[in-house]
């Protein structure tokens, strides 16, 4: 036997031994997703920012914008069991040169524009533990008009069978500069102790309990307990955008906005909700009511001020959804409290982190949808959902194998007219607020699949104003030469239309 | 000096032997083919398949006469139904060794069994007169080490491992090494079938029709058609609604009335909403519709053609509960054994095998289309280091609460190969493999199959197909025939050329 055929030999007995005592493979993989959405917009409301938005003047001019998002993951799976989920986001407007993003919308393009959505890492204990630690996506159990945002949590999922219990902890405001007024029992206190990083923080406890009792019928019980000790200012900022929470119930209606440090909140949300289906339709609800208070503070300018304030929000909803013909119809409804309380002790609208949705409603105007925020633009009526009764009805059809068309449409009322808009007409002394009724969103979608990731769609949507809106708004004035004069009138009804292009991957 | 010629001298008388010792080095020409039943390619059919039929431990088969002993040659006459082929053998030097033929009755279908006993006369023959010493044999340089080992035929379609036998590397005998690929090539009505035009995702064995050919169920995104192999018309089919697609196709008797089924699984807006279909008198008829249940008939460990099911459940799982193998009760279906599944096992994702002695092992796909065997109390033994399988089709599932996490308002679930096991024992695995295969955009760009056995202790390669040009949307190995048919993406929708694409079966011998 040759050296050569002896080596060959060793070789190839070496790769047998290899074949039969291969371990088990610890394959690092790498996991790419990603999204790119181009967004033009022609409206009269949406100018680029979020929020909730007044409906516009009669004489407002059609803004016309274009924006782009870009969405990059990243998975790096050390195991079966061990991964690190990692997500970051580009937003520019086509010629807006420095925005909170960043810029580069301008002429050459240069920007410090690309922020952190996602990083975490995910892990199993055994086979029914999961722990996810870091900057994470949460939707709470209440289809997300509770919360629906990306948090630095710690959240673990518990799997016992058809049983799942997931406990989580959020620390998503750390207002350190602020606490020290909070420190050793002396709140009263008017001289600021040494600040403590870690007790004036905003704290989000999460417990969702779920039963999966068959195959399509679960049910679930959650528990979120929000302590807020972080002093809040009474606007905030989105998007590049400083805003204030709401124009329905005056500037501080959420109750996270505008407090002092001392004007702590404890605020339990319970919920129960459900989804099942019968006879093809499927099925699904959830009931949440709220408690818990906030302390008052005699220096503070709104909120509680010498007593403290209790919290007793509520919200209902119950939709149905099922294929019909060449597509799926769907209805829902959705009731959240509002704040009618007349005096400072009591709160009585659905209180919301100021980051959910609504995504089930499918409205582009009135209600959060962030399918319909696929860019920074992020602005509905009701962005923060609260005193809002809203009734949708939609039909998602596929009119061929490229080509869908969806439409909306969505009446929606005002829980309570406490804080409705005023009606002009009256002096401001007689408080006449306005009816109920808000109007009817009707919104279409078409969108043509290009190629299998690549969707192009045209969208519309205009809402016909109710009675709420009644003589809110003034029309443009006219100058006399030495008096502006203006006249009452009813805010233009909103409208924006968007052509996009979506590839994701 | 003289130690030196001495030397040179006995090296030269060495060196005869061995090479007299060696197989007996054989050329295959082309046939020559009289009558109307020879096409064009029929010499190099006939060349082909005696090449591979004269293979074996002392004949080796050479790629060119120059390297040959012995010349092997022949004549393929088809007058009516009957046909004679005989074939002559003669040295180097082109003296006569040998002749033989054989005659029988069938069209060029018949050339396969004729060949193989034409062969296995003119070997027999062969080794005899080599044993008189009638062949004058020709001493060749002893090849260098690094040439020894053989590599796999460029032509060929099936790459084996080279064997190790008696503890050393020996010179793989070309008769191991299969040709199948000029059965059906470029042949029509005579076994391929043509291009298809569509794209098509999956593939199911139906009857064979009166005349003994094979028919096929194949399935675009919503549509079925039964399609005699070698025509590209379908005989029939049927097309769902724009709303639904079709995830998996299965045709198996279910009811044990000895007419099998065809079982579509199929989505409707997201939800399972099967189908069954039944064939009669060439026309697809409805039983069942809008069933929850996704189907697959899988032969575990080889046995019999058996359907399971599961439920889908919602959300990022799937796959809800157990899976089952049911049987057709008028058109209500009666679950029975539940098979219990190991880690990332499902309906699609897994098969068992029996090793010869040893206890039912399960290999499923992982997440990430690696291999994983579980023992019978599904324990982990191995995993791939290679991932295997990878399918382009898919379904969307909507989810509203996925918006905020991706942009994207749908859960995509895509769907995997097959896992085919022999009656033998053999694993049957799919392989796609391309560049682009990121997240949800997969466009894969050669595919394989692989055939894999367990050595106690690892799934090893037995052999596998060459890389096809192509995506391989499906697979099926019909053991019977021995024949492996290969579903291939031959070309691509184009929305802006207008181009709906098309797809090809291409079919294997497999020995």
């Amino acid at each position: 036997m040759t050296t050569f055929q002896k080596q060959m030999l060793t070789i190839a007995a070496a790769g047998a031994l290899t074949a039969v005592t291969a371990l088990p493979a610890m394959a690092f993989e790498n996991e790419f997703h990603g999204l790119y959405n181009f967004n033009t917009i022609f409206s009269n409301y949406n100018n680029g920012g979020g929020g909730n938005f007044t409906p516009p003047a009669p004489s407002t001019k059609m803004n016309n914008y274009l924006e782009q998002r870009v969405r990059l993951q990243y998975i790096a799976k050390a195991s079966d069991d061990l991964k690190l989920v990692t997500q970051f986001e580009i937003n520019n407007r086509f010629g807006a040169g420095k925005d909170a993003n960043g810029g580069g919308g301008d002429l050459d393009t240069d920007g410090l524009n690309i922020v952190t959505k996602h990083a975490y890492l995910d892990f199993n204990i055994g086979k029914s533990f999961n722990t996810k630690l870091g900057l994470m996506p949460y939707t709470d159990s209440l289809k997300g008009i509770f919360i629906d945002a990306d948090i630095p949590a710690v959240m673990t999922t518990t799997k016992l069978g058809n049983y799942t219990l997931g406990v989580g902890f959020s620390r998503y405001a750390d207002d350190n500069a602020n606490n020290g007024y909070l420190i050793g029992g002396r709140s009263t206190s008017t001289v600021a102790a040494p600040s403590q990083v870690g007790s004036a923080n905003k704290d989000l406890f999460i417990l969702d309990n779920a039963i999966q009792i068959n195959k399509d019928t679960k049910v679930g019980l959650s528990y979120y307990f929000l302590a807020d000790y972080a002093a809040s200012a009474p606007t905030y900022t989105w998007a590049g955008n400083t805003l204030t929470p709401g124009p329905y119930g005056g500037s501080l209606d959420n109750p996270f906005f505008g407090h002092t440090a001392k004007q702590r909140i404890h605020l339990h949300t319970f919920a129960l909700s459900g989804a099942t289906k019968v006879a093809g339709i499927d099925l699904s609800g959830f009931a949440a009511m709220q408690a818990g208070d906030q302390s008052g503070d005699p220096s503070a300018t709104s909120g509680p001020t010498t007593y403290n304030r209790y919290f007793h929000g509520w919200a209902a909803n119950v939709a149905a959804k099922t294929n019909i013909g060449p597509g799926t119809a769907k209805t829902a409804f959705l009731l959240v409290s509002g704040n009618n309380s007349a005096n400072r002790g009591n709160y009585n609208g659905w209180a919301a982190t100021s980051v959910e949705s609504y995504n089930e409603s499918g409205m582009m105007i009135i209600a959060r949808n962030t399918y319909n925020s696929p860019t920074s633009t992020d602005a509905y009526i009701r962005r923060d959902l609260t005193n809002l009764a809203l009734l949708t009805v939609g039909y998602d059809a596929k009119l061929t194998d490229k080509f869908n068309l969806n439409t909306n449409v969505g009446v929606a009322w005002a829980a309570t007219t406490v804080n409705a808009p005023s009606n002009l007409l009256y002096p401001a002394s007689l408080n006449q607020h306005n009816g109920n009724y808000m109007g009817t969103e009707v919104n279409v979608e078409t969108g043509y699949q290009l190629y299998k990731n690549l969707k192009l769609m045209a969208q519309a949507g205009y809402m016909f104003l109710g009675g709420y809106y009644t003589n809110s708004a003034y029309n443009e004035g006219v100058y006399n030469g030495t008096t502006a004069y203006k006249t009452v009138s009813n805010p233009a009804n909103p409208y924006t239309l968007r052509l996009q292009a979506r590839y994701s991957f | 000096m003289k130690q030196l010629l001495t030397m040179l001298l006995l090296m030269c008388a060495l060196a005869v032997p061995a090479a007299a010792a060696g197989p007996l080095r054989v050329y295959v020409e082309s046939f020559n083919a009289v009558g109307p039943q020879s096409a064009g390619d029929t010499k190099a059919v006939l060349q082909s398949l005696m090449a591979a039929r004269l293979g074996g431990d002392r004949l080796l088969v050479v790629s060119t006469p120059a390297e040959a002993e012995v010349v092997v040659g022949g004549t393929y006459v088809s007058i009516g139904k009957q046909y004679n082929l005989d074939a002559y053998a003669k040295t180097a030097a082109g003296q006569t060794i040998t002749r033989d033929f054989v005659q029988g009755e069938g069209g060029q279908e018949a050339l396969f069994g004729a060949v193989g006993s034409l062969a296995g006369k003119l070997s027999a023959d062969l080794l005899k007169q080599n044993v008189a010493g009638a062949i004058p044999r020709v001493a060749v340089a002893v090849p260098a080490p690094a040439q020894s080992v053989p590599q796999p035929s460029a032509a060929s379609d099936i790459v084996r491992p080279v064997p190790v036998q008696s503890g050393d590397l020996q010179h793989a005998p070309q008769g191991d090494i299969i040709h199948p690929q000029a059965f059906y090539r470029g042949a029509p009505n005579r076994g391929e079938i043509k291009r298809l035009d569509g794209m098509f995702n999956l593939l199911a064995m139906g009857p064979n029709d009166t005349a003994g050919n094979r028919q096929l169920f194949m399935a675009q995104d919503r549509s079925v058609q039964l399609v005699r192999e070698g025509d590209n018309r379908p005989i029939t089919g049927f097309t769902l609604g724009v709303n639904e697609k079709i995830l998996s196709l299965d045709y198996v008797d279910a009811a044990g009335t000895g007419t099998p089924q065809l079982y579509v699984t199929a989505v409707r807006g997201g939800e399972v909403a099967s189908q069954i279909w039944s064939l009669k008198n060439n026309k697809l008829v409805r039983l069942a519709d809008n069933i929850p249940y996704f189907f697959r008939a899988i032969a575990l460990a080889g046995g019999p053609l058996k359907l399971y099911a599961q439920e889908q459940s919602s959300g990022a799982e799937q796959f809800y509960g157990d899976v089952y193998e049911v049987a057709l009760n008028g058109t209500k279906l009666v679950k029975k054994t539940k098979i219990p599944m190991p880690r990332y096992g499902n309906l699609y994702s897994f098969n068992q095998f029996r090793p010869a002695g040893g206890q039912l092992l399960t290999v499923v796909y992982s997440e990430e289309n690696y291999l994983i065997v579980y023992d019978a109390d599904r324990k982990e033994l191995w995993r791939s280091n290679d991932a295997f399988g990878g399918s382009e089709l898919f379904y969307k599932v909507e989810d509203p609460s996925m918006v905020h996490n991706t942009g994207d308002k749908y859960r995509w679930f895509f769907m995997n190969q097959r896992i085919q096991v022999t009656s033998k024992q053999e694993v049957l695995v799919g392989k796609n493999e391309g560049f682009w295969v990121l997240g949800n955009a997969r466009m894969y760009k050669k595919g394989a199959v692989y055939s894999l056995y367990w050595n106690g202790a690892a799934l090893e390669e037995a052999w596998r197909t060459k890389d096809t040009q192509n995506y391989m949307p499906d697979f099926y190995f019909d053991e019977a025939k021995s024949q492996l048919l290969l579903l291939q993406l031959t070309q691509r929708e184009d929305v802006l050329m207008r181009t709906k694409g098309a797809s090809a079966l291409q079919i294997k011998k497999v020995e």
